[in-house]
C-alpha cells in the first residue's frame, strides 16, 4: 500500500513527459504546436513568480523582467549577429541584474506595497524600452533571428527557421530543467528560509536571517528564468512589441498563479496550462471568448479555495470523510 | 443462347460508352461553386476595437455584395468568397497567435487586415515566410512594415506619408496667411521615421513646423500634450498619425484652450470625431475620409451606404475603408485568374488599373516605399465645420 | 517658460487632479476602510458610462438626472457585489483578487459584446469655456472639480462623524473585535461597497464626457487609482486629496519637459521613489 501510494506521483508525472515528447507525432497543426510552445514559455514564467511568491513578495510586475530577457537577447542577437544560444542566458543574467539593482531599495516595502511598487515598476521598465527606440523599435522590434541550427556534420543537422517542431522539443527540454532547477531550489535551505521570512519577518530577523539578502536572491533567481523565458519566446516569435510585458499581462501571471494555487509547485503550471490553452479552444466565439475565461476563474475560485492544483487535495479529503462516516457504528 | 451473348455484348458497349462520356457531360453542366476562404484579422477586444469593429463590419458587407454577385470565376470555376475573422486582441501576440491559426489551421492563403504598426509586423513575420498574401489597411512605421522586406504585402488605402503633400497643400491654398504647423502624434516609434520626410515635405510647399510633440499610446487626457503644441505657436495642427479617441480628444483640448486655427488629421472618421470632441469643438477640422451624404460620394460609396443602412442600420465611413482592401484583392485574384499567391502578387503589380471605392486607382509606391503595392486611389477630403460634416472636394494624390 | 503657460499648466494640474481622485475615491473607500482590494472598481466605472449613456442618450432622460439615477443603479449592484463577491472570500486576498479579475473580463467582453466597442462620448453635462488672463478652463471640468472635491469631503464627514463610518474604521482595524463589539459586518461591508460603485459610477459619467466612453477604458484609470491611493497610504482618505494633487502636477507639467513614453516612465519613476522614501504612503500608516 505505501509502495503503491510513493509510486503513483512520479509514475504520473514520467508518462506525462513521456506523452509531452511523443504529441508531435500525434498533433500534426502547426497552430496547435505553436499553442503548446507559448504555453511552455509561460509555465516557466508563472513557476518564476511563484518562486518570487515564496518569500512573501508577489511581484505585479513580472511580465516586464520576461521582456528584459527578450528584448536583452533579441537587441543584441539582431545588432551584434551574436547567436541567440549565447544571448539567451544573457538575456537571463540581464534580467537577473536589474532585478538585484532594484530589488535592495524595493526591500523597504512590504506586502501589498510590494505589489503596487513592482506593478509600477513594470510599467518604467517597459516605457523605458520604448523610450530605447534606437534599438528596440518602439512599436515592435522586427527581424530577431531565430535559434541558430544546430549543425554536428554526420550526426544532426538541426534547422529552426520556419519549423514549429524543434522550437517545441527545444522548449519542452528548457521547460522541464527550468522547472527541476526550480522544484530543487525551492525544496533546499533557500526556500526555507524564504517560506520562513514570507511567514514572519520580524520573526525571521530575529533568528539572524538576512532578509533583504534572502529577498534579493529571491528576486534574482525569479527574474533569471522568466528573463531566459522572455529570450526564447524573442527568439521564436522574431517579433517583439512591448505591450506584451505591459502592466495587464503582469496581473494576468499574477492570476493564473493564484487559480492554479499558490500553495503547491504544480499551481502555476496547471493554472497557466488551464487559462492559456482552454481560451484558445474556444476562439470560434471571437469577441465572446474572454468569457470562457471568467468562466473558469469564477468556478475555480468558488469551488476551490487553494487554487486547481488543491483541487487533488481537496477530492482527497472529502473522499476521506465519507470514508470515515463509515466507522462509528461501533463508538456509539 | 446466341441471342443472349449479343444482348449481353451490345449493352456492355453501351455502358462502356456511357461511362466514357459521362464525365464530358457533367464537365459540361454547372459547375458547383466552391469556397475561397480569405482571411479577416481585426481585433474584436482591446483599445482598437472601437474602429476595428466597424472594419469588420465593412468586409462583411462586402462578403454579401460580392456573392450575392455570383463570387468570382477562376479558370471556370465559381467561388463564394468567405471571410474568416480571427481576433487580434489589439496586442502583437494576438496578432501572432490569430495570424498563426488563420494561416495554418484555417489553411488561408490571402488575408486582409490590421492598422496599427506593431500588429502589421507582428502579422508580417507569420505571413511573409508562409508566403501568404497579405493586404493591410494602413501603414505608418517605415520598411519594416511595408517595403521590400514584405513582399507579400500591399496597402490597399492611402497611408500617413501619402496625406502629408495632400494636408499640406490645401493649408497652403485655404489658409494662406498660415506658416508654421505644429504636428502631434503617437509615440509608436514610427516619428523618427516620419519627423524628417515631413519637414521636407512641408518645406516644399514653404511651410515649417514648430515643433513635433509626442504622446504616449496610453493617454487618455490629452491637455497637456495639446498645451505643449499650443506653446509653440503654430498656426496650425496636424495630427499625422492616431484614432478618433485619441484625435477628438485633441480637438477638444485645443478649441478649450483658445486654438482656432485648423486642424488636420489624417484618415479618421469625422463622425467619430465629432462624437469625442463634441459639436463645439468640431469645427475648421479636416480629415481624408467620406461625407457620407454629400453628392460628390461616387456610385460605390453610395451602394455601401444603401447597403449598410439596411444591414446595421447606421453609415459609416470606415465601413469603405474596410471594403476596400477586398475589394482590391478579390479584383487581383480574379486578374490573375488563380489562387496561388505568388501568381496573384506578380499580376497585382503589373495592374494598370484598380477599381476602389474612391474611385478607379492605380498601382504604385515604388518611390516612396520601395515596393509597388500601394493602391493609389483618388483622395477624399471632409471638413468638420461647426459641428456639421462637410464635403470639401476629391484630391488627386502624385503616384507614391 | 511664460508666466501665462506656467498658470495654464496650474490649472491642468488642479483639473487633472479633481478626475484622479474622483476615480480613485471609490476604490480608496473599499481598500482604505475595508481592506478589500477591488480591481473591479475599473469596470464598475466603465459600465457606468455606459448605463448613463444609455439613460442619457439613448433614452433621452435629462443628463443630471441620468447622473443620479446611473449612481443609484450602479450602487445597486453593489449589493450583489458584496454579497456574492466579497462575502463568500471575506479576508481571503488571492481569492478576492480572481474574482474581480474575472468580473473585470466578463464585463468588459459582456460590455463589448453586446453594445459594441463604437466610439461613443456622453454630451458635455456644462458646456462652455472660461477664459481669463491668457488660461483657459473648461466648464465641465471646473464642474468635475466641485463635484469630486464635494464627494471627497463627504466621504470623509461620513466616516469620521456618522456612526456607520466608525464602524467601517473599526472594522478595519480588527474585524473580529469588531463583530465581537456587535458590528454586523456584513451589513457594513455591504454599505461601503454601495457606496464605492455609486462614487464609481459618477467618476465614469462624468469621465465619459470630458473624454469618451469604451469597454476598456478602466484598465488605465484602475492603475491611475491605485498610484493615488498607495501614494496617500491605505487607512487614510483624506491623503487621496493630496496624492492626487501630486499625481496631477505630474501629469500635467512632465509632458512639456519630456517627450513621448518618457512622461510615463519619468512619473511613475517619481512615484517610486517617494514610495522607497515613505513605504507606507504619505499619510498611511505601517504595513
Amino acid at each position: 500500500m505505501n509502495l503503491k501510494s510513493k509510486l503513483i506521483k512520479p509514475t504520473g508525472l514520467a508518462s506525462l513527459v513521456i506523452l509531452l515528447f511523443l504529441l508531435p507525432l500525434f498533433v500534426k497543426q502547426p497552430y496547435y504546436i505553436h499553442i503548446f510552445i507559448v504555453t511552455m514559455l509561460y509555465i516557466i514564467v508563472v513557476s518564476s513568480l511563484r518562486t518570487i511568491a515564496l518569500s512573501g513578495q508577489v511581484s505585479v510586475g513580472h511580465a516586464a523582467f520576461m521582456g528584459i530577457g527578450g528584448y536583452f537577447s533579441g537587441v543584441v542577437a539582431k545588432e551584434l549577429g551574436l547567436t541567440p544560444w549565447l544571448t539567451i542566458p544573457l538575456g537571463g543574467l540581464a534580467a537577473m541584474l536589474i532585478a538585484v539593482l532594484i530589488g535592495y531599495p524595493f526591500t523597504r516595502v512590504r506586502a501589498i506595497y510590494f505589489s503596487m511598487v513592482s506593478l509600477f515598476g513594470g510599467i518604467v521598465i517597459v516605457d523605458i524600452i520604448r523610450v530605447a527606440q534606437k534599438w528596440t523599435g518602439a512599436a515592435g522590434l522586427a527581424g530577431i533571428p531565430p535559434l541558430s541550427p544546430i549543425n554536428i556534420p554526420g550526426l544532426i543537422n538541426i534547422t529552426f527557421l520556419g519549423q514549429k517542431v524543434p522550437y517545441y522539443y527545444f522548449t519542452l527540454a528548457l521547460t522541464l530543467v527550468c522547472l527541476l532547477i526550480l522544484y530543487r531550489v525551492e525544496h533546499c535551505r533557500v526556500g526555507m528560509t524564504w517560506k520562513a521570512i514570507a511567514q514572519s519577518h520580524l520573526v525571521a530577523s530575529s533568528v539572524g536571517i538576512n532578509e533583504a539578502w534572502f529577498r534579493v536572491l529571491a528576486l534574482a533567481v525569479g527574474c533569471f528564468f522568466a528573463g531566459i523565458a522572455g529570450a526564447c519566446y524573442a527568439h521564436y516569435n522574431l517579433v517583439l512589441a512591448p505591450t506584451t510585458f505591459g502592466f495587464l499581462p503582469s496581473i494576468f501571471l499574477v492570476m493564473y498563479m493564484l487559480v492554479g494555487g499558490r500553495d503547491s509547485f504544480a499551481g502555476p503550471i496547471i493554472g497557466t496550462a488551464i487559462l492559456l490553452i482552454v481560451p484558445e479552444l474556444f476562439r470560434w466565439l471571437k469577441e465572446f471568448a474572454p468569457l470562457i475565461l471568467g468562466a473558469i476563474m469564477v468556478i475555480v475560485v468558488f469551488l476551490m479555495p487553494q487554487g486547481i492544483a488543491g483541487l487533488f487535495d481537496q477530492i482527497k479529503a472529502k473522499y476521506g470523510q465519507v470514508r470515515n462516516r463509515k466507522v462509528p457504528e461501533n463508538a456509539a | 443462347m446466341k441471342g443472349k451473348r449479343l444482348l449481353i455484348l451490345v449493352g456492355s458497349i453501351c455502358l462502356v460508352l456511357v461511362l466514357a462520356v459521362l464525365p464530358f457531360m457533367t464537365a459540361c453542366a454547372k459547375p458547383v461553386p466552391q469556397t475561397l476562404k480569405i482571411g479577416a484579422l481585426v481585433s474584436l477586444t482591446g483599445f482598437a476595437s472601437a474602429s476595428e469593429t466597424l472594419i469588420w463590419d465593412g468586409v462583411k458587407l462586402f462578403q454579401d455584395w460580392i456573392n450575392e454577385k455570383g463570387g468570382i470565376t477562376i479558370k471556370g470555376q465559381p467561388y463564394t468568397i468567405e471571410f474568416v475573422a480571427e481576433d487580434g486582441q489589439s496586442t502583437a501576440d494576438g496578432a501572432v497567435a490569430a495570424a498563426t491559426k488563420l494561416v495554418y489551421d484555417d489553411g488561408v492563403k490571402f488575408m486582409v487586415g490590421e492598422v496599427m504598426p506593431f500588429m502589421n509586423i507582428a502579422q508580417g513575420t507569420v505571413t511573409e515566410p508562409a508566403k501568404v498574401l497579405r493586404v493591410a489597411l494602413y501603414n505608418c512605421y517605415g520598411p519594416d512594415e511595408y517595403g521590400a522586406k514584405t513582399p507579400y504585402t500591399f496597402i490597399a488605402n492611402d497611408c500617413t506619408v501619402d496625406f502629408m503633400t495632400p494636408n499640406l497643400q490645401y493649408l497652403a491654398e485655404a489658409y494662406p496667411n498660415a506658416k508654421t504647423i505644429c504636428v502631434l502624434t503617437p509615440d509608436d516609434g514610427s516619428p523618427p521615421y516620419l519627423e524628417p520626410i515631413f519637414k521636407q515635405k512641408a518645406a516644399e510647399e514653404g511651410l515649417t513646423s514648430s515643433g513635433f510633440v509626442l504622446w504616449p499610446l496610453d493617454t487618455t487626457d490629452f491637455t497637456s500634450f495639446t498645451v505643449k503644441a499650443l506653446a509653440t505657436k503654430p498656426d496650425a495642427l496636424f495630427l499625422i498619425n492616431g484614432w478618433p479617441i485619441h484625435m477628438g480628444s485633441i480637438l477638444k483640448a485645443a478649441r478649450e484652450m483658445g486654438f482656432t486655427g485648423p486642424v488636420f488629421a489624417c484618415h479618421e472618421d469625422p463622425y467619430d470625431i465629432r462624437e469625442v470632441a463634441g459639436r463645439a469643438a468640431s469645427t475648421e477640422f479636416y480629415t481624408h475620409n467620406l461625407a457620407m451624404d454629400a453628392p460628390e460620394m461616387t456610385s460605390m460609396i453610395k451602394e455601401i451606404a444603401k447597403l449598410a443602412q439596411a444591414k446595421y442600420g447606421r453609415v459609416s465611413p470606415t465601413y469603405v475603408w474596410g471594403w476596400s482592401p477586398c475589394w482590391s484583392l478579390v479584383q487581383a485574384i480574379e486578374a490573375a485568374q488563380s489562387l496561388d499567391p505568388t501568381v496573384v502578387k506578380d499580376t497585382w503589380e503589373k495592374m494598370k488599373s484598380i477599381e476602389t471605392p474612391y474611385g478607379t486607382g492605380k498601382m504604385g509606391g515604388l518611390n516612396t516605399y520601395g515596393i509597388n503595392h500601394s493602391v493609389s486611389a483618388p483622395m477624399p477630403l471632409t471638413a468638420l465645420k461647426n459641428g456639421e460634416v462637410v464635403w470639401v472636394k476629391w484630391q488627386k494624390v502624385p503616384l507614391p | 517658460m511664460s508666466p501665462e503657460l506656467l498658470a495654464q499648466v496650474a490649472v491642468n494640474a488642479l483639473m487633472l487632479s479633481s478626475m484622479y481622485i474622483l476615480v480613485a475615491l471609490g476604490f480608496a473607500l473599499l481598500l482604505s476602510v475595508m481592506r478589500i482590494l477591488n480591481f473591479a472598481h475599473a469596470v464598475i466605472y466603465m459600465v457606468g458610462g455606459y448605463i448613463c449613456y444609455q439613460l442619457a442618450v439613448v433614452y433621452g432622460i435629462n443628463q443630471w438626472l441620468s447622473l443620479v439615477l446611473t449612481a443609484l443603479i450602479v450602487g445597486s449592484f453593489g449589493l450583489f457585489l458584496e454579497r456574492y463577491c466579497f462575502r463568500p472570500f471575506f479576508g481571503d486576498m488571492n481569492r478576492i483578487i480572481v474574482m474581480t479579475l474575472a468580473i473585470i473580463i466578463i464585463l468588459e467582453s459582456a460590455v463589448n459584446a453586446a453594445v459594441g466597442s463604437y466610439v461613443r462620448a456622453i454630451p458635455s453635462f456644462a458646456p462652455g469655456v472660461i477664459r481669463s488672463g491668457g488660461v483657459s478652463l473648461s466648464v465641465e471640468r471646473l464642474v468635475t472639480l466641485i463635484i469630486g472635491t464635494a464627494l471627497t469631503l463627504m466621504l470623509i464627514f461620513f466616516i469620521q462623524k456618522t456612526k456607520i463610518g466608525q464602524q467601517m474604521l473599526a472594522i478595519s482595524q480588527d474585524s473580529i473585535g469588531a463583530a465581537l463589539q456587535g458590528i454586523n459586518i456584513y451589513r457594513v461591508s455591504a454599505i461601503a461597497t454601495v457606496i464605492a460603485c455609486a462614487l464609481a459610477a459618477v467618476a465614469g459619467s462624468l469621465m465619459g464626457a470630458i473624454l469618451h466612453i469604451h469597454p476598456f477604458i478602466g484598465d488605465y484609470m484602475l492603475v491611475k487609482a491605485i498610484v493615488i491611493v498607495i501614494l496617500a497610504g491605505i487607512g487614510s482618505i483624506g491623503g487621496v486629496l493630496g496624492a492626487g494633487l501630486i499625481l496631477g502636477t505630474i501629469d500635467a507639467s512632465l509632458p512639456l519637459v519630456l517627450s513621448g513614453s518618457a512622461t510615463d516612465a519619468v512619473g511613475f519613476g517619481i512615484v517610486i521613489l517617494i514610495l522607497l522614501f515613505r513605504p507606507q504612503g504619505l499619510f498611511g500608516h505601517e504595513a
